[in-house]
């Protein structure tokens, strides 16, 4: 087939579609060709059709393993973030809210609190497994 | 609880819950703050189970431990937390009782105890019937699907007996069967095993379709025809009889099968069926709640969400994240104004699991069916990651 009549062929049957063959979609198409032209001419739309490209590969790149592997790490991070952030909100509201510091007596003393055990045990278990992680083998 | 401090009891630990005590928390944290009100949550389990994503386990893609965490870890760290089943509700005197026997007082109370299937409701279905609501189903069911290498695998939905209720997660029967066609395709016994999908022929208001919406109903037999999957119409289960495996349709109808794969019928739990307030048919237990504020009739200060409701809205995650902001913007309103400020809309909005692969976004309110779009990979990617890590995020109010 010609070029002149494989022409022919999308012009015929964009005007049989009535989805195509509407005035609304045809100034709506214009519009776009008109604002894309000076992009065309220049070269610079050219990068814009590569950067879909790449995601559209990477889109058929991306599997269930990947995706696992991603969202677990996405998942990890967040939760990090929301726990230590909630804490810092919860402890800022407390001392903020203090009507002088605490003693040095009773820091001492909070310590022995259960919580504050559990705590200084989760800081010191993440300074050993850092330092485990440091250690030339 | 101080003296002066007022609380809020969320009771159940589900995806409805633990958002909407999120919430409540980010809302009321000027009064928190000033120890004029506390956020409590009661819940049966130390444990946040993700339910929806078990039709997966169906299929083996994925290991049940991948869908729990501790519950405490998806609260803030103002709500005060008890592993404490609700037995009993005071409305009367704005209490609650649990199963520890000790007794909570509230200002404000959210409900939101989902369902429990309930497939021993019709005969045979408990010994005969297979589903994908909860964890140990779901793995049962695994394992004949992984091994079944002939015969037929009958697919029946049932809905619960009061009118224009739906049962659980809409779309989950249809999901399920083409996960069921690709997953036999994978194995390459597909041909060696027949799928028959059925739907009741009451179906909220719909009679004799495929689907709980029409515009999905009319799509559905071109789907299914392109897979080879049989339905049928006019299917409502009315018992099975496990030794010859037959199942007996109410319309005179039976169908022979080897795996009889169901959404069974559903109950709310024990304690909101004996609170005495419910309407529902069938001893169901759904709470009278309307349809705009989300509020139980009959009270000032309760609150109803999630599958607890006797609304015509699926009972899904999807309809907890968007009853979940009107519920909190009303108990706030209502404190702060004297009156409720928020409108339901009846929005539900999900990525439908069409196939092992593709995913469909959706999404349909009162006034709006579902329009259906093509499902693509990307959707499919999408609803992936949302089972993997989004819903995480939501259950913390994050997203």
């Amino acid at each position: 087939m010609s070029e002149e009549m494989q022409l022919n062929t999308i012009v015929d049957k964009l005007v049989l579609d009535t989805a195509h063959n509407d005035q609304a979609t045809i100034d709506g198409i214009k519009n776009l060709i008109d604002k894309a032209t000076p992009l065309v001419q220049a070269g610079r739309f050219n990068n814009i059709i590569d950067l879909l490209s790449i995601i559209s590969d990477n889109i058929e790149f991306l599997d269930e393993a990947a995706l696992e592997k991603t969202t677990k790490v996405g998942e990890e991070i967040l939760a990090l973030g929301w726990t230590a952030g909630n804490a810092v909100r919860m402890a800022h509201a407390q001392t903020e809210a203090l009507e002088k510091p605490p003693g040095l007596f009773q820091l001492i003393s909070s310590l022995n609190e259960p919580d504050v055990r559990r705590s200084l045990h989760f800081f010191i278990s993440t300074m050993r497994i850092i330092g485990r992680q440091m250690k030339n083998d | 609880m101080t003296n002066k401090s007022k609380r809020i009891i969320v009771v159940g630990g589900g995806i409805g819950g633990t958002m909407t005590a999120n919430h409540l928390v980010a809302k009321f944290y000027p009064e928190i703050l000033k120890g004029e009100f506390e956020i409590m949550m009661l819940s049966n389990s130390p444990n946040h189970v993700y339910k929806p994503a078990n039709m997966y386990v169906a299929f083996n893609a994925y290991h049940p431990h991948e869908l729990v965490r501790k519950q405490r870890s998806l609260l803030r760290p103002e709500i005060i937390f008890h592993v404490d089943a609700v037995e009993g509700f005071e409305f009367e005197n704005n209490r609650v009782l649990c199963e520890s026997g000790k007794r909570y007082d509230y200002e404000y109370l959210v409900i939101s105890t989902g369902c429990i299937p309930a497939p021993e409701r019709i005969e045979g279905l408990k010994e005969a019937g297979d589903h994908f609501y909860q964890t140990q189903a779901a793995q049962q069911l695994a394992h004949k699907l992984r091994t079944i290498q002939e015969g037929r695998i009958f697919i029946t939905v049932n809905f619960p007996k009061t009118p224009n209720v739906p049962h659980q997660c809409g779309i989950a029967p249809i999901e399920t069967t083409l996960m069921l066609d690709e997953y036999l395709r994978k194995r390459g016994v597909r041909d060696q095993i027949e799928i028959i999908y059925s739907y009741p022929t009451v179906s909220q208001l719909l009679r004799n379709c495929l689907f709980l919406q029409k515009p999905t109903c009319d799509v559905l037999p071109t789907i299914f025809d392109s897979k080879n999957i049989k339905y049928q119409r006019g299917f409502t289960l009315d018992k099975v009889d496990p030794e010859a495996k037959i199942a007996y349709s109410e319309e005179g109808g039976s169908q022979e099968f080897d795996i009889l794969m169901a959404t069974p019928p559903i109950r709310a739990v024990d304690a909101v069926i004996n609170s005495g307030k419910s309407e529902a048919q069938n001893n169901e237990g759904w709470l009278p709640t309307d349809f705009e504020t989300l509020k139980m009739y009959g009270t000032d200060n309760v609150y109803v969400m999630g599958d607890t409701v006797d609304l015509p809205v699926s009972k899904a995650g999807g309809s907890c994240h968007n009853q979940s902001p009107v519920v909190v913007e009303n108990i706030a309103s209502e404190i702060r104004r004297g009156y409720t400020s928020a409108i339901y809309d009846g929005k539900v909005q999900a990525i439908a699991q069409m196939g092992l692969e593709a995913g469909m976004p959706l999404w349909y309110d009162y006034k709006h069916d579902v329009q259906v779009a093509p499902p693509t990979k990307l959707g499919g990617l999408m609803r992936k990651t949302f089972n993997r890590g989004i819903y995480w995020a939501v259950a913390r109010g994050i997203v």
